[in-house]
């Protein structure tokens, strides 16, 4: 659940959400991409405390990041829709996201703990993702899971999120080819602090709980493989040809991105986060920079 | 006559007051330094039917915890209640109203079905309004009760392992 200055806005923490407590989340993403077009993505997420250690999570996410299907003509888009003259994406479904954490270890004392939890997360895309990095929210199908530890000491916390994801092939039949897009798998090391600026001291459920968050982002990916009628493709050419920025998102990668925000918590209950995103050591494919997110939840409590 | 009835009933009452069994339970809380976790836990409790209100202190993570009258009270509800939000207990005192009672080590007061074993007091005569410490494992920290742990058994051997048994000490200084 979840818990002032452990309520990272982007990664999860080891703690877990209060049993039979619901939440809801919307997450919002934005940022122009490298022709200056504004690029969108929503999700929402539902939150359920089944018990005391273990939390679901549903979700779905919508965004103008891809296409419902890869054009027929595989080398004029992959050469071209990165250019200016490209028609825009439409805004689309992009698929279902399922997630679950379980609290196993607890270390609880007077305004401080340690825990860990172990999650795992599912992904149905519905879009043709076409990166070398997966991303479960909700770009590509795939699987993932790890680890999380968060230490939380008064008005601050730390944690770590060690994990992978395994991408599951996109394909497409064609009248007279079927292609295959495998995104890259991925392995993470997210380490994420938070401090709670406001208030020093409470005096009621109203007050206003303002928190500072710096996340980094850290991902190792493996580079897109693509089949042409089960024929490896190889898009070595892109290169060459005036469209190093998609060989660059096919290619293997490592990068480590920050996260920054500031987040408000509204009588106890509701959160507005608002953070940037920023190239650190390299940089990410799957947006541009800076992205700007924003983020509101809801905690129903019975 | 009439008289006499309201002095009858008035007597009830106050019997019946005296008789109350907990006033109030305060219950310290570990894992949290955030409003929104201590209005989980204060939710959470305020779900028990014996439970009229709760006062959270968020800096301390602590609540202290009205009871209704004639309705049994189960501390280890309590505890669920703040380990099913996702936290732990740290101590959970009850502030008790006892009839006269001689205490000693091993004493034995019974409540409804509940037994309250005394552990680690001095012989003495209670009457009125005393704070008890719960005993129990999971009812205080895992290192508080590993302290206690030892006194349990001992007990243990004494009165034998019963069902419904309240391990508790006086707070120091009543």
């Amino acid at each position: 659940m979840l818990f002032s200055q452990e309520l990272f806005p982007t990664t999860e923490s080891a703690s877990t959400m209060p049993k039979g407590v619901y939440g809801f989340r919307q997450i919002n993403e934005m940022y122009k991409d490298i022709n200056g077009r504004g690029r969108y993505y929503t999700g929402f997420r539902i939150m359920y405390g089944i018990s005391k250690r273990l939390t679901v999570m549903g979700m779905i996410g919508a965004s103008n990041h891809h296409l419902k299907r890869i054009p027929s003509d595989f080398t004029n888009y992959i050469l071209n829709h990165h250019k200016v003259n490209y028609p825009s994406f439409p805004f689309l479904t992009e698929g279902i996201h399922g997630y679950a954490k379980y609290r196993i270890i607890t270390i609880d004392s007077e305004q401080k703990h340690f825990r860990i939890a172990v999650y795992s997360e599912l992904t149905k895309s519905f879009v043709a993702h076409t990166e070398g990095e997966s991303n479960l929210m909700t770009d590509n199908s795939g699987y993932g899971g790890g680890l999380i530890f968060t230490k939380l000491y008064k008005r601050f916390a730390a944690s770590f999120t060690g994990g992978f994801i395994k991408s599951l092939p996109y394909e497409q039949q064609n009248e007279y080819n079927k292609i295959t897009f495998k995104s890259g798998d991925v392995f993470m090391y997210n380490v994420s602090f938070g401090y709670r600026i406001y208030p020093r001291s409470y005096n009621s459920y109203k007050d206003v709980n303002i928190n500072l968050y710096t996340e980094f982002i850290n991902r190792q990916y493996s580079a897109a493989k693509i089949y042409y009628d089960g024929v490896p493709y190889d898009y070595s050419f892109l290169q060459k040809s005036g469209a190093l920025y998609t060989y660059n998102g096919f290619v293997a990668n490592h990068y480590t991105e920050l996260r920054t925000s500031v987040q408000f918590i509204f009588n106890s209950t509701s959160r507005l986060d608002i953070g940037i995103a920023l190239p650190v050591i390299g940089r990410s494919y799957l947006h541009d920079y800076p992205m700007i997110f924003i983020t509101v939840q809801k905690y129903i409590f019975n | 006559m009439s008289r006499f009835f309201y002095v009858v009933v008035l007597l009830f009452f106050t019997q019946f007051k005296a008789n109350a069994q907990f006033v109030s339970v305060e219950v310290g809380i570990d894992g949290f330094t955030c409003s929104m976790c201590a209005m989980s836990v204060e939710k959470a409790i305020l779900q028990l039917s014996f439970v009229s209100e709760v006062k959270m202190n968020l800096n301390e993570g602590t609540a202290v915890i009205f009871l209704r009258e004639n309705k049994k009270v189960s501390i280890h509800e309590i505890a669920n209640k703040v380990y099913n939000s996702g936290f732990s207990v740290r101590y959970i005192y009850a502030n008790y109203n006892f009839p006269e009672i001689s205490l000693k080590d091993f004493a034995i007061f019974s409540i409804g079905e509940d037994e309250f074993h005394f552990i680690k007091v001095e012989e003495t005569i209670i009457k009125g309004l005393a704070t008890v410490i719960f005993l129990n494992k999971r009812l205080l920290s895992k290192k508080e009760y590993a302290s206690w742990a030892e006194w349990i058994k001992k007990d243990i051997q004494k009165n034998g392992k019963k069902e419904n048994v309240y391990y508790v000490t006086l707070l120091r200084g009543q």
